[in-house]
């Protein structure tokens, strides 16, 4: 598992369907298509699916599905 | 007795018991086979897998139901599950491993997301493409109507209506039990390992299932060339049940065995059943040629204690036992028979240990299992052969209007107040599959449970 | 990577076409049903392995064979258990190969992965081919991995052997034949 890890550091900003989400460690922030920044609660490593919540916050985790994920920002 | 065609024959008329003659049709029949899969295998308790094949959250192993894939889970609150193998979007397996550990089953064709629970948490552009009106709760993991965990067992059944699993099992319930208890006597003891070995044979199922743990018979010809490890001191390697002579001429060394039955359920137990209480039969030196010390010196300790803890029963969940109407449990291997067609089984082994035992004595006794049971075994390959042929030579148009007799021991069956069910001396060995054919036109002529529990006719 | 002298390319050219010529020799033993002389190219301790292929998630391929001894395998045996099976297919009572299937080994793609003192490791792809009774077929396709080891007399012999076969459910309802 990748819970405790260090996130990445991508060297630039990487967009939607580039992004490999089953390797992205906990932590990591993402920018959804809505336009939310979100970070990574537990990664299921199905490729497909996230837990995240808005970044900096404690609220419940939801999932997101990889389509809905716009940018991968630099960390 | 030559009948003129399966059309002309109801089911009971295929199946004369009092007589001993069965129509080869029940196991050559593509309809009847189709029949099977509703009537028995989508009511019947099924074996599923070991509470130790998932000790951990998010664990699963995939397992079967007939012809059916499903999945073992146990979730993330610990509790075990039995799901369908089936998205419920298009129907596409939402497990294509083995086992393993997992925080969700996804779904690989449009992304469909199940928690370990079963629950439908993951439906990708559910806002956008199915404007948020999707029921979710409803569309869950299909799972079984009933699962049971019997001394770390698992059980499950499509039918609700069926009866519990310890009532399903009926006087049987506890020997059956105490086969998942470890080789001392220990509750709960034994340790279900993976991988499964899963293989195909072109036989209809129920010429394996219905002659394991009752067929004495055929040891003296389909094993006799297990001869040679015996002679030649590698008796280790060959199930000691299996040698040519002695369990049919003089019953086993401590008198008289008995193979034991439910007319009324079709569940039985077969091998090491003596007219002696176990207390009474002394432990068999079996590993000393071969293994260290420490093994035989484990078992001898393990035979005693049991002896101890069962004292004076018959009946003590070693040996083989038959749950209708698929699966053997034995010491050393259960064997599973999983309908695939008609001509065709799927047959698993699962090899059983004790959870406690040292590394030495699990592997000696992981190695010996190996080599004689399953495809590559030296045991059982015969059998897969004979079963193979017995079916293509009995599906001709000539040779299915025969009849197979069960005639050994007919009308010799009696009570005893010692065990349950009813009782013959093992050379006596097809009473046990007369009364799994007993069952099965039960199950195939019950219109639903009622009719099938409890009982409500004798034949 | 240092590049060879030609006495060094020679000598494990030499090596390789002697390795492939013992497995060659081997498979025509089998072929040809002469298991007791098969038997005598198996080392006292051997260890013979068929492991069971596992279906498993990407990045934990490291579980997907099974282990010897404390997993389920499909062969785990000694010389003991090996002397056993080619003795019961000597009995003409061992129905699944009674009447003898035809057998055919094919061995190719051998590499010597690494040679030390008198030991070889070598790997080979092999395709065996049963056919029985009227129209029964077995294919059984994998990898074999081997060490072998040269007896000063008597020659190579088979120390360990690992045969990864290209299966999950074994579609062949048994394989009690020699690979």
């Amino acid at each position: 598992m990748t819970q405790g890890s260090e996130p990445p550091k991508p060297a630039r900003r990487t967009r939607g369907a580039e992004i490999m989400l089953q390797t992205l460690p906990v932590g990591t922030r993402l920018i959804l298509r809505d336009g939310t920044q979100v970070e990574i609660v537990e990664n299921p490593q199905d490729g497909q699916w996230l837990f995240v919540r808005p970044a900096g916050s404690d609220q419940d985790p939801e999932l997101v599905f990889a389509a809905d994920v716009a940018e991968l920002p630099e960390q | 007795m030559v009948l003129k065609s399966s059309s002309e024959r109801s089911l009971s008329a295929l199946v004369n018991l009092d007589q001993g003659f069965v129509s080869r049709e029940l196991y050559v029949n593509p309809d009847i086979y189709q029949q099977e899969l509703e009537q028995i295998y989508a009511r019947a308790w099924l074996f599923v897998g070991h509470e130790s094949m998932v000790p951990n959250p998010g664990d699963f192993v995939q397992s079967r139901m007939g012809e059916e894939s499903v999945l073992l889970v146990r979730d993330h609150k610990r509790k075990l599950h039995v799901f369908l193998n089936t998205c419920r979007h298009r129907g596409n397996k939402v497990c294509r491993y083995d086992d393993g550990n997992t925080r969700l089953f996804t779904c690989s064709f449009h992304g469909w997301s199940y928690d370990s629970d079963g629950k439908l948490v993951g439906v990708p552009h559910y806002k956008t493409a199915f404007h948020e009106e999707l029921d979710k709760s409803a569309l869950g993991l299909h799972e079984v109507a009933q699962m049971c965990d019997l001394n770390g067992s698992i059980w499950a059944t499509w039918d609700r209506n069926a009866p519990s699993f310890e009532d399903y099992l009926g006087e049987f319930e506890p020997s059956i039990r105490h086969c998942f208890d470890a080789t001392d006597g220990t509750e709960n003891g034994a340790q279900l390992l993976l991988p499964i070995q899963k293989f195909r044979i072109p036989t209809n199922w129920k010429f394996a299932a219905f002659s394991f743990d009752g067929d004495a018979l055929h040891g003296t010809t389909t094993h006799r060339s297990l001869g040679v490890f015996i002679t030649e001191g590698l008796s280790v390697m060959a199930d000691e049940n299996s040698r040519p002579e002695p369990v049919v001429e003089r019953g086993g060394p401590f008198g008289r065995t008995l193979e034991l039955s439910s007319r009324e359920l079709g569940h039985g137990n077969h091998q090491s059943l003596y007219e002696r209480p176990i207390d009474q039969i002394p432990y068999v030196p079996s590993w000393e040629k071969h293994e260290p010390p420490e093994v035989e010196e484990y078992y001898r300790r393990s035979w005693e204690k049991r002896g101890k803890k069962f004292a004076g029963q018959y009946l003590h969940g070693r040996g083989g036992a038959h749950v209708f109407p698929n699966i053997n449990v034995q010491d050393d291997r259960h064997l599973l028979w999983h309908p695939h067609g008609v001509g065709m089984t799927e047959s698993w082994r699962i090899f059983p240990l004790d959870k406690d035992a040292p590394e030495i004595v699990r592997e000696a006794t992981l190695r010996y299992a190996l080599r004689s049971c399953g495809p590559s075994g030296v045991t059982e390959s015969d059998d897969m052969e004979n079963w193979n042929y017995a079916m293509e030579a009995s599906s001709g148009t000539i040779a299915r209007r025969l009849d197979y007799p069960f005639q050994s021991g007919l009308g010799h069956a009696y009570a005893d107040e010692r065990v349950p069910g009813i009782a013959v001396n093992q050379l006596s060995a097809e009473e046990n599959q007369r009364s799994r054919l007993r069952r099965w036109v039960q199950f195939m002529e019950a219109g639903s449970w009622d009719e099938l529990y409890p009982k409500k006719r004798e034949r | 990577m240092a590049i060879d002298t030609r006495e060094q390319a020679i000598d494990r050219l030499l090596l390789a076409r002697e390795i492939e010529e013992f497995l060659y020799n081997e498979a025509e033993l089998l072929d040809e049903r002469r298991y007791s002389d098969w038997i005598e190219l198996v080392a006292d301790d051997v260890h013979y392995h068929m492991p069971i292929r596992r279906n498993v998630k990407f990045g934990e391929w490291d579980r997907e064979n099974s282990r010897a001894g404390t997993e389920v395998s499909w062969f785990d045996e000694d010389k003991l258990s090996l002397v056993g099976r080619v003795r019961q297919l000597e009995t003409g009572l061992h129905w699944c190969e009674e009447p003898a299937s035809r057998v055919r080994h094919i061995v190719s793609n051998v590499q010597v992965v690494h040679a030390a003192g008198d030991e070889v490791q070598a790997r080979c792809r092999f395709v065996v081919y049963k056919n029985r009774v009227q129209d029964h077929e077995d294919l059984f396709i994998g990898k074999r991995e081997d060490l072998l080891r040269r007896d000063p007399i008597t020659g190579w012999k088979i120390a360990k052997r690992t045969i990864i076969l290209d299966q999950n459910v074994l579609l062949a309802k048994d394989m009690n034949i020699l690979f």
